[in-house]
């Protein structure tokens, strides 16, 4: 038995160590509070940039996320430390399956985004031009887990129902035309709001799926209730073959759409402050290369041979019982049947809400501590949250720590870094420092050849989340703005903290400056 | 210097925030295991799925199954509705007395004597002159001790005269007693002389549908009148010289006859019927609450029949119960028909009421035939009959078993040849063996609406015919399927007592787990005996229970396969 499983196993191990190690992206988490870096209005719509700045083309913002919450080969085996081999644990691969089990890839860059201050300090502009590529891929539980149950067991998730309506595959690859606007009304109350116009070039989605299997425990009778339809658009005309074909796609008309960010921020205490914003609000009509499937939501029952057709009890000819599944499976065949229209449709955003507050835990000379919280809505029935410690010294370094969930998944650890080299702001910063922890899968053959021999795989052993964002901005005015704060103290041989030392720092009302107003700041909106 | 020192803190702050960074990815950025995955590596835990599987179903409701139903001779009963056995049979079908054709004849003449050849010898040539008389014809049936009257259905009336006479004669015969639509019976001959004596001639008249009516019944008889007229030729007529006549009826056949007919003529009759229903269980016990024979004598002539048992007896193997009683002893007169053309019908009932043993008591014994000896006579007529050529008498029946009473332990059995060690071993084909089965289970899903259940068994045989392995989980080897509850409130007169009035639901599991596969592949085995027992509801109690043709049952059959994956040698 063992010498039949191994090839099956060779081939499930290497799947793992594939699938472990496809990377998947979205805006860091860590950064919301971060407003040394201007990437972070991304993900906190409300909060500018302290400076105005030009992202480097497509190096400006770069984010990738990557979600596994199906295989774990490290869960999965494990080696004592005088064992020459490693043991395979079904119990754990079975555990680590429960729940929710996708495969996520997102991508995005900046072609190139670009923020400025107005005059008057109130407002800060900004615009970006974007690519997205985002994937997901989500097998349900009971599938996957139906080696370890069978169809009857008591391990089902829903009682005596495989269900498969969770099975979904999502692609989608948009370009984004982005102007933000942000806006200090008063001293406590600032909102932001982004537009965006969307020019989708392709689209692959499944939807409406009702898929489920429910095996009768008394008489072992099936009930199939399906339905499932599936979206295309921009790629079946696509193989990749040829520089005009891609061209082609990437220039590709039609697929037009717009979403929309909106936030508030109020400051209802000196270092206390709370937004609420909601995003992705929009959508994109699909009318290009558009191509549709879909199967009714249908209920078929199966039990067995009906012997009650086949005419006299006595005699169960064998060409009966061929008729019998012939007419079977035609039956089921006309109940599934597959409806394909090339009708343009509709793909709602997820909007997503979020409320987050940051608390100011000290403001000394050089040096500011701010501690948040945020948590969103994943708009498809999940939650991220998260908390941080960010830690800025005055306008060269920030830092910030976090620790929280993304998708509802696994609590992880984040870091962040942005650095002011000069006129440069590089930042990189990510949610899942975790990922770095690897481990080498080393397989190997004692015989038939069957295993491939090599140096091993490496794979991360926490896998569920790799996220990764970074980019290089040039700061307008910064290096300005460092001389000129400088003759300013000297000028006014006023003690002050960094932030308000800057009048770049849309941030610098503060309670020392009872009445002040950006523009009234001495010597440095002008600049 | 202040300038230099805040500089100079500021870049070791700035310097301790990027180590606080980095240590964190420092602290996890390592590849701190390694594994080595090769085909020696141990598979720990469970894979234990469970996979059912839909075989078939059946739901057999009685009424929708009445080809089957008329296969084993069960059909509803017009009256309760109860499904019974029906077992029809006919013991005789004949004619009640036999009908012989008409065999009369009759000869009568005009012989001249001395005075009357003197008289027509002086007739001159030319004249004419006549004579006439009447004469009365005689007649008798078998088996008739009167006779009102006969139908003619065939056959000719064949008149023949001889003529010593030197003339020319006309000779008329006519008689009222044979008629046509009313009208007499009326026969005309011509003899012409030419020279030669005698002068003969002849005529046929066809009888068809002519009636011959008796004034006399009891002494019947039918009078001819005749007459002659002659054309004298001049020559002498001597004395002796005669003119004679002869009557007769040629291949007449009576269609009807009336009147009455002789009693205490008796024809025997012997029957012999199987009863299949019952031959094919091997043990077990039943009864039925209400069998009945019932029959059906049939009589299209007006004569009433009687029937004489000389045996009424169910036979078992060749040992005899002979059945009396009332109903046996007391058998009815078959009536006859009123007028022609009608088909009397007489029913009879045989049941337990009237018998002795009771019918019940002979048919519980699960008698194989029923064999019937005995005789029909001609029964006493108060008023005059009929009897037709086409009449029947016939004495059809039908035993009837109603499905009501009850059953117990009744057994049935078959040996299937299977080589179920081969069998087993070829199921699975690897990578699979048994040892990644933990069982395979047949399951039975059954609503049962009959008021029986079944209790089947299986038993796995080797070589030697010795029993290895049963397939079952209770301790006395059967598996139970339980009959309907049946209601039993009320009496056995009430419409629906004795019939089901809760089915019984209930689930049931063959299990052949890898232990038994093992052990019958070890030691050859060859055939399975199945056996089922069927018993009725509260048989213990001799509840009776019915058959409805609404009952029935639903099966399904489902397999379930646990297996329990063996990754490691």
């Amino acid at each position: 038995m063992k010498q039949h499983f191994m090839k099956l196993r060779s081939l499930f191990i290497g799947l793992l160590c594939l699938v472990s190690l496809t990377a998947q992206g979205q805006d860091s988490q860590t950064t919301l509070f971060m407003d040394l870096a201007p990437q972070h209005t991304r993900l906190n719509i409300s909060s500018r940039p302290l400076t105005s700045y030009v992202g480097m083309p497509v190096l400006g913002n770069v984010r990738v996320l990557m979600g596994n919450s199906i295989a774990h080969p490290t869960h999965w085996l494990s080696q004592e430390a005088s064992a020459s081999s490693a043991t395979v644990n079904l119990d754990a691969v079975r555990h680590s399956l429960s729940d929710r089990n996708d495969l996520s890839f997102n991508m995005q860059w900046d072609w190139l985004n670009a923020g400025w201050m107005s005059s008057n300090r109130r407002s800060f502009w900004s615009i970006s031009v974007s690519e997205h590529i985002q994937s997901s891929l989500e097998l349900p539980e009971d599938l996957l887990k139906l080696p370890f149950t069978g169809n009857l067991s008591e391990g089902l998730s829903a009682s005596d129902v495989l269900d498969f309506s969770s099975l979904s595959l999502q692609f989608s690859h948009r370009r984004e035309f982005a102007a933000t606007w942000q806006y200090q009304w008063n001293e406590k109350l600032s909102s932001g709001i982004r537009l965006a116009y969307l020019q989708g070039l392709s689209f692959a989605g499944t939807r409406d799926n009702t898929t489920n299997w429910r095996v009768d425990a008394d008489n072992y009778s099936w009930t199939v209730q399906g339905g499932i339809g599936m979206d295309i658009a921009g790629l079946s005309e696509f193989n990749g073959e040829g520089a005009n074909e891609v061209k082609d796609y990437l220039n590709a008309k039609g697929n037009r759409g717009f979403s929309a960010d909106l936030a508030f921020q109020l400051k209802p205490a000196d270092k206390l402050k709370i937004f609420a914003q909601v995003a992705e609000l929009g959508q994109i009509a699909w009318t290009s290369d558009v191509q549709s499937w879909s199967i009714q939501d249908t209920i078929m029952e199966f039990s067995g041979l009906a012997i009650d057709e086949l005419g006299s009890v006595g005699s169960w000819p064998s060409d009966s019982i061929e008729n019998w599944l012939e007419s079977t499976s035609n039956s089921w065949q006309a109940a599934f049947a597959v409806d394909s229209t090339s009708s343009d449709f509709t793909q709602r955003l997820s909007p997503k809400w979020s409320v987050g507050l940051a608390l100011e835990a000290f403001n000394s000379k050089h040096h500011k501590g701010t501690i948040g919280a945020w948590a969103r809505s994943g708009g498809m029935g999940f939650w991220d949250w998260r908390l941080s410690y960010n830690h800025r010294i005055k306008d060269w370094v920030g830092v910030a720590m976090s620790w929280g969930s993304s998708q509802s998944r696994k609590s992880t650890l984040g870091l962040a870094l942005c650095l002011n080299a000069g006129p440069l702001s590089i930042f990189v910063a990510s949610d899942h420092i975790g990922f770095s922890k690897w481990t080498r899968i080393a397989v190997s053959e004692n015989g038939d050849g069957m295993l491939a021999n090599g140096d091993g795989v490496l794979v991360p052993n926490e896998a569920h989340t790799m996220q990764l964002q970074g980019g290089v901005s040039w700061r307008l005015g910064a290096k300005k703005k460092s001389k000129k704060q400088v003759s300013n103290k000297r000028n006014l041989n006023v003690k002050s903290d960094y932030t308000r030392s800057t009048t770049r720092n849309p941030e610098f009302v503060g309670d020392r400056h009872p009445g002040a107003v950006p523009c009234n700041a001495p010597g440095n909106w002008k600049d | 210097m202040n300038l230099l020192d805040r500089n100079e803190s500021t870049r070791i702050y700035t310097v301790g925030c990027i180590v606080l960074f980095s240590m964190p990815l420092l602290l996890t950025s390592c590849i701190r295991d390694e594994l080595n995955l090769d085909a020696d590596s141990a598979v720990i835990g469970d894979m234990e799925s469970s996979w059912a599987l839909p075989l078939g179903q059946l739901e057999l409701s009685l009424n929708d199954h009445w080809d089957l139903l008329d296969s084993l001779q069960i059909e509803a009963s017009p009256e309760s509705g109860i499904l019974q056995f029906v077992q029809p049979f006919e013991a005789f079908s004949s004619a009640p007395l036999l009908m012989e054709p008409l065999d009369e004849a009759l000869t009568f003449n005009w012989l001249l004597d001395d005075v009357s050849a003197s008289v027509v010898s002086l007739i001159p040539a030319g004249e004419s002159g006549s004579y006439g008389s009447a004469v009365d014809w005689s007649w008798g049936v078998n088996d008739m001790s009167s006779l009102d009257s006969l139908w003619l259905d065939s056959g000719s009336w064949l008149v023949q005269v001889s003529s010593d006479l030197p003339m020319d004669l006309e000779v008329i015969i006519r008689t009222s007693n044979i008629v046509l639509d009313g009208e007499p019976f009326e026969c005309l001959i011509s003899l012409d002389y030419t020279g030669s004596l005698p002068v003969v001639a002849s005529q046929s008249i066809a009888l068809d549908n002519r009636t011959v009516q008796f004034s006399e019944p009891m002494n019947p008889s039918i009078r001819l009148d005749w007459e002659m007229e002659w054309l004298a030729s001049g020559q002498p007529v001597s004395p002796g010289e005669a003119v004679d006549v002869d009557v007769s009826f040629v291949e007449t056949a009576i269609s009807a006859a009336f009147g009455n007919f002789e009693e205490n003529i008796a024809w025997s009759f012997e029957m012999g019927q199987a009863i299949p229903a019952l031959d094919n269980l091997i043990t077990g016990d039943v009864h039925f609450a209400d069998p009945q024979i019932h029959l059906w004598m049939n009589n299209s002539s007006g004569i009433p029949i009687g029937v004489e048992w000389s045996e009424f007896k169910f036979l078992k193997g060749g040992v005899a119960s002979v059945m009396s009683g009332s109903d046996i002893d007391e058998f009815p007169v078959i009536s006859g028909a009123m007028t022609p053309g009608d088909d009397a019908e007489t029913i009879h009932t045989i049941d337990n009421s009237g018998t002795s043993p009771s019918l019940s008591t002979v048919l519980d014994e699960m008698p194989d035939s029923l064999f019937l000896n005995g005789a029909i006579a001609i029964h006493a007529q108060e008023e005059p009959s009929f009897l037709l050529a086409t009449s029947r008498v016939a004495l059809e029946g039908e035993l009837r078993l109603p499905m009501n009473g009850w059953a117990s332990s009744l057994q049935w059995e078959d040996t299937v040849n299977v080589q179920i060690s081969e069998s087993l071993e070829s199921a699975l084909q690897p990578p699979l063996d048994w040892q990644d089965i933990a069982s395979v289970a047949i399951r039975l899903h059954c609503e049962n609406r009959l008021p029986i259940g079944v209790q089947v068994q299986a038993l796995f045989l080797n070589g030697q015919g010795s029993a290895i392995d049963s397939l079952t989980t209770n301790a006395n080897g059967w598996q139970l399927i339980d009959a309907g509850q049946v209601n039993t409130a009320g009496s056995p007169s009430d419409a629906n007592y004795g019939r089901v009035t809760n089915p019984i639901v209930q689930t049931i599991d063959w299990v052949f787990d890898r232990e038994m596969a093992q052990e019958l592949i070890g030691q050859d085995c060859q055939s399975i005996v199945v056996r089922a027992m069927l018993e009725t509801s509260d048989v213990s109690s001799s509840q009776d229970v019915r058959f409805y043709p609404e009952d029935g049952f639903r099966v399904e059959l489902g397999m379930r396969v646990d297996l329990d994956l063996n990754w490691n040698p």
